[in-house]
């Protein structure tokens, strides 16, 4: 993909011994909404520092808009619009200062369009940052983000914290602004159904890598859960390609198939004669479950906890 | 595109999303950022300042001459380096803390551009608050105390010299706050252990003194009341700073952590070069002296001792042995400085000097000069040679405050030399010869009249006095008495009658050296009141109020006496404002051996004769001439007694202030170039002060120091 507005080679961060992201390769398409999913620590938002220049990089390469990450980070953020995980702005400063403040460091920085975000996300340009909800201060960064109007947009876990009614408005705001102008947008998050909602291309990253990276679409055609009861009982042997995991009862089995296409239902009946078989669609955090086997909110540390 | 961002900044008051854009201009990243750091620094900064003004203001306030003034000038740098450490924390652990450098990060300017960016404004707001304090002191002097041009000179050098210690302690903060809690930890570990195991270290020192010296109970007992203050002091600091670092604070609690890391750090940086650098500049050849004090050479001229302070953390002195031929100095201690005395006593060759040494070096001066209640009063009777500087204690001199009541207080510093080799001093009621090399002792006791003496006021003596040394001391029923002693004779050999009836207070100033004559002082009593001199015939006890014969004598009126004896026992040295001659003990007349127009303040300082009494050295002053302008005004002259010809040695357009007898050829000059301000004794720290060596006709010279 040549025009591809982000391009990473074997990008790789260490912290001491720990490595946070290995290895990684990627392209994000342009005007497209791209998700990075994953679960905690499992290394989304050391890649998109990396690529932002934020961290210095260990190992490997990446360009954001054309411009070296490793050493053109200054003019990468010039051009990207960035709402990191945390939205820790000066708590003393007004709406208006910080919105100042910011548009000094913005040669593309668009008055009009600022104020307009501000009226449209219904915010008081007077009110202290320290006086704002937490999907107020939210709506700001994304202000912030916009209001120079940027190629690429980079969500860093942006509705973390949220609730689910700021969280909805938030990315409905987002995928607005991506049809509107075609941006490209660049969001990490381990909420799997605010993701499901926005995003065009999905890549999920395990264990510091990348494991799929797959249009949201194909993927979830491609994934389908199989009610399977038996009125006879059910078999003591089977094996048939595709099956991502099988559940057993004795008279149900619940299966999940990653290559499901219109011969499955076909090639099933004639496996197990006398089944019952019943299909549904599987949303992202279900195939991202059954990829994974854990949730995707769910970090390593929180597994050993557990264990 | 718009570039009306600047209309940000005031936004209209419409309610919400009300209008926002105003015609306007959008600022640089750089402005934006000092904007911010302003916004972000500006509470703390005025704060500080205003505390540095209040200093400044209590500076002019204070006593000209008081100690509270020396502490308070201390304290306003001080106040500056906990100013740089504190808007240094605050700038870089504040943004840390609240994480709004991951905002700032995000933005498109590079993070060393935002580092300078704190650092530049962070030293700018140290500089103007420096010149705003310096520069507000003309403000205050409503006051009525005067401030020469050279004081703000002064300031102003003094401003920009610690200005760079300002950066240090700026960065070192900054650093630590930027890197964070290993950086603290390090710092803690490296640096706070030793100076906890320093600190712990010098307080058991004390504690031991307090237990091995025989103090009162009274005082045993403020000391340990002390020892415990501070004990639990530093527990509760140590449980307050492993609370503020390992909890996490939130709200006020939080700016109290940074300070304390701030004000740590400062200490840390402010401490470790000062230490460093008080052994370091100071372990062997003393830094270049700042403040000279008056010279004691030896009866040869080779050496003197001498006495200087220097600025260090705060007002330091110590006493210096100087070879006059090499220049070479010889610190004679490092830390108990406040117990040496200058005026040690010269053995009759030059060699080697007894002097008396407190023990209150065993409190660090910060105790003493605070509670003065905790000065042991104990000390040392000491010898050292001149060559090596090598102390030996002769006499350790219990506490004062632990020895029973006495009519005869112990006074080791009543000493003198019987011979090259043998010490005489005055130990409970005797006096003790003592060999400094074998260490023999022969004691002198006090007959029961000397016993009834109330106290010995004087104690002056020399082989030549007659064939012994003098006491003196004046009695409960208003007499006097002399006292002469020779180690070969067990009892006092001379006790004089009473020779004065209402003789009051009096003390000892002279005996001459042939041991005939005494010259004391004496203190009338109301309503007469005044001092008096009079001079007493030891063989007869004959006395003579010299005052009163001056006075008789129209010509001789202002005279007064200004030296001792001269060196044949014929004669006084005396003097007026423009006239120095000799009285004659034997006709009582005054003779004339030099007079100047121009005018001379005369006292001891500026007009004496030479070791043998051939010559007579002598400063001239214009009259008006004052503290405010001395410089260029001064002459020194030599005469010559039997001849009564003088010439200039000493003509210094660098200003002078002392001058002794090397020998009768040579002079040795303390000059300073004084700066015009009539508190020269307060903040003399940054003249020019050099030791010269004189011939006696003034044609050569040679700078000794520095």
């Amino acid at each position: 993909m040549d025009d591809a507005v982000i391009r990473i080679e074997k990008l790789t961060k260490r912290y001491g011994k720990q490595t946070a992201v290995s290895e990684v390769s990627l392209e994000v398409p342009p005007g497209k909404i791209f998700a990075l999913m994953g679960r905690n620590g499992a290394g989304k938002s050391s890649l998109i520092r990396m690529l932002l220049g934020l961290t210095p990089i260990t190992s490997g390469g990446a360009t954001v808009l054309g411009f070296d990450s490793a050493k053109q980070h200054v003019a990468i953020r010039a051009r990207v619009g960035y709402v990191p995980e945390a939205h820790h702005m000066y708590r003393w400063m007004t709406i208006a200062e910080v919105a100042r403040f910011t548009a000094s460091f913005y040669p593309t920085w668009n008055e009009k369009s600022c104020a307009d975000l501000i009226r449209k996300f219904d915010l008081d340009p007077s009110k202290r940052i320290r006086e704002l909800s937490r999907g107020m201060v939210a709506k700001v960064a994304l202000t912030l983000a916009l209001a120079h109007e940027p190629r690429l947009l980079v969500l860093d876990e942006p509705t973390d914290g949220l609730d689910a009614v700021v969280r909805k408005e938030f990315l409905e705001s987002i995928v607005s602004v991506a049809a509107d102008e075609g941006r490209t947008v660049l969001i990490s998050s381990h909420l799997l159904q605010d993701i499901e909602r926005v995003a065009d291309r999905v890549a999920l990253m395990e264990e510091s890598r990348i494991g799929l990276v797959e249009d949201t679409d194909t993927l979830k055609a491609r994934f389908r859960e199989l009610k399977i009861t038996f009125t006879n009982g059910a078999p003591t042997a089977f094996n048939m390609p595709g099956v991502l995991s099988l559940h057993k009862e004795p008279r149900e089995w619940l299966m999940v198939f990653e290559k499901f296409g219109p011969e499955t239902i076909p090639q099933l009946q004639s496996s197990l004669p006398g089944a019952q078989i019943v299909t549904r669609d599987m949303t992202l955090e279900e195939i991202f479950v059954a990829l994974v086997g854990k949730p995707a909110g769910e970090s390593a540390a929180d597994e050993r906890k557990r264990a | 595109m718009s570039q009306s961002g600047y209309a940000m900044a005031r936004p209209a008051a419409q309610g919400q999303g009300g209008r926002l854009a105003e015609p306007g201009r959008r600022s640089s990243p750089f402005r934006a950022l000092v904007w911010k750091e302003w916004r972000e620094q500006r509470l703390i900064w005025a704060a500080l300042l205003a505390l540095s003004l209040a200093a400044v203001v209590a500076v002019r306030l204070a006593p000209a001459r008081s100690d509270l003034r020396a502490d308070l000038w201390l304290l306003i740098p001080t106040l500056w380096g906990g100013m740089a450490a504190m808007l240094g924390a605050n700038a870089f652990a504040g943004e840390r803390e609240t994480d709004t450098e991951s905002f700032a990060g995000a933005l498109p300017v590079s993070r060393r551009f935002r580092f300078w960016v704190k650092i530049g404004v962070i030293a700018g707001l140290l500089w103007i608050a420096q010149l705003l304090t310096a520069g507000g002191m003309p403000a205050v002097d409503w006051s009525g105390q005067s401030l020469a041009y050279d004081q703000y000179f002064r300031y102003y050098l003094y401003v920009s010299f610690t200005f760079g210690m300002l950066l240090l302690s700026l960065t070192s903060a900054c650093v630590a706050a930027w890197s964070g809690t290993a950086m603290m930890a390090l710092i803690q570990t490296a640096i706070f252990g030793p100076c906890l195991v320093l600190w712990t270290a010098w307080m058991g020192k004390l504690f031991f003194a307090v237990v091995q010296y025989e103090f009162s109970s009274a005082l045993r007992a403020r000391w340990f009341a002390l020892f415990v203050s501070v004990g639990l002091a530093q527990g509760i600091l140590l449980l307050c700073a492993r609370w503020l670092w390992t909890a996490t604070p939130r709200g006020f609690l939080r700016h109290v952590r940074r300070a304390a890391a701030a004000v740590f750090i400062f200490v840390i940086v402010s401490a470790v070069p000062s230490v460093a650098g008080y052994f370091l500049v100071t372990a062997a050849r003393p830094a270049l002296p700042t403040l000279w004090h008056p010279f004691n050479p030896s009866p040869a001229g080779r050496y003197a001792l001498c006495r200087y302070g220097w600025l260090q953390g705060w007002l330091r002195d110590g006493v210096y042995i100087l070879d006059t031929e090499n220049s070479r100095t010889i610190q004679l201690s490092r830390f108990h400085e406040n117990g040496l005395r200058s005026d040690g006593i010269w053995s009759p060759d030059g060699s080697k000097f007894i002097f008396y040494m407190s023990d209150d070096w065993a409190c660090p001066p910060l105790f003493t000069h605070y509670f003065p209640r905790l000065s042991s009063g104990s000390g040392k009777l000491c010898w050292a040679d001149a060559a090596t500087g090598k102390i030996k204690v002769l006499r350790s001199v219990p506490s004062s405050v632990n020895k029973l009541p006495s009519s005869v207080e112990l006074k080791y510093w009543l000493c003198c030399w019987w011979d090259d080799h043998t010490v005489a001093f005055r130990e409970g009621h005797g006096i003790v010869f003592k060999d400094i090399h074998t260490g023999a002792e022969r004691v002198c006791s006090d007959n029961r009249e000397a016993r009834a003496g109330d106290e010995f006021s004087g104690f002056i003596g020399a082989r030549a006095t007659g064939g012994g040394i003098w006491t003196f001391g004046y009695l409960h029923n208003g007499g006097g008495a002399f006292h002469g002693y020779r180690p070969d004779a067990a009892e006092a050999s001379v006790v004089r009658p009473r020779w004065h009836k209402d003789l009051g207070h009096s003390s000892l100033s002279a005996i001459s050296l042939d041991g005939r004559w005494a010259l004391l002082y004496w203190w009338e009593d109301f309503p007469h009141g005044g001092q008096r001199s009079l001079l007493c015939s030891l063989e007869t006890g004959e006395t003579c109020d010299i005052d009163r014969e001056l006075s008789s004598n129209e010509g001789e009126k202002g005279i007064r006496i200004i030296g001792g004896f001269t060196p044949d026992s014929q004669a006084i040295l005396m003097g007026d404002s423009t006239r120095i001659g000799l009285w004659s003990l034997a006709t009582r007349k005054f003779e004339l051996l030099h007079t100047s127009v121009r005018g001379a303040i005369t006292d001891e300082r500026i007009a004496s004769l030479s070791p043998s009494g051939k010559y007579l050295l002598t400063t001239m002053v214009r009259l008006w001439a004052n503290n405010t302008s001395p410089a260029g005004e001064l002459e020194s002259v030599v005469t010559d007694v039997a001849t009564k010809r003088s010439r200039p040695v000493w003509k210094p357009a660098q200003g002078w202030r002392e001058s002794q007898w090397l020998g009768d050829d040579e002079l040795l000059v303390d000059s300073v170039l004084r700066w015009k301000d009539k508190e020269l004794e307060v903040m003399p720290l940054a003249e020019d002060y050099s030791v010269w060596v004189v011939n006696r006709d003034g044609t050569s010279k040679r700078k000794v120091l520095p």
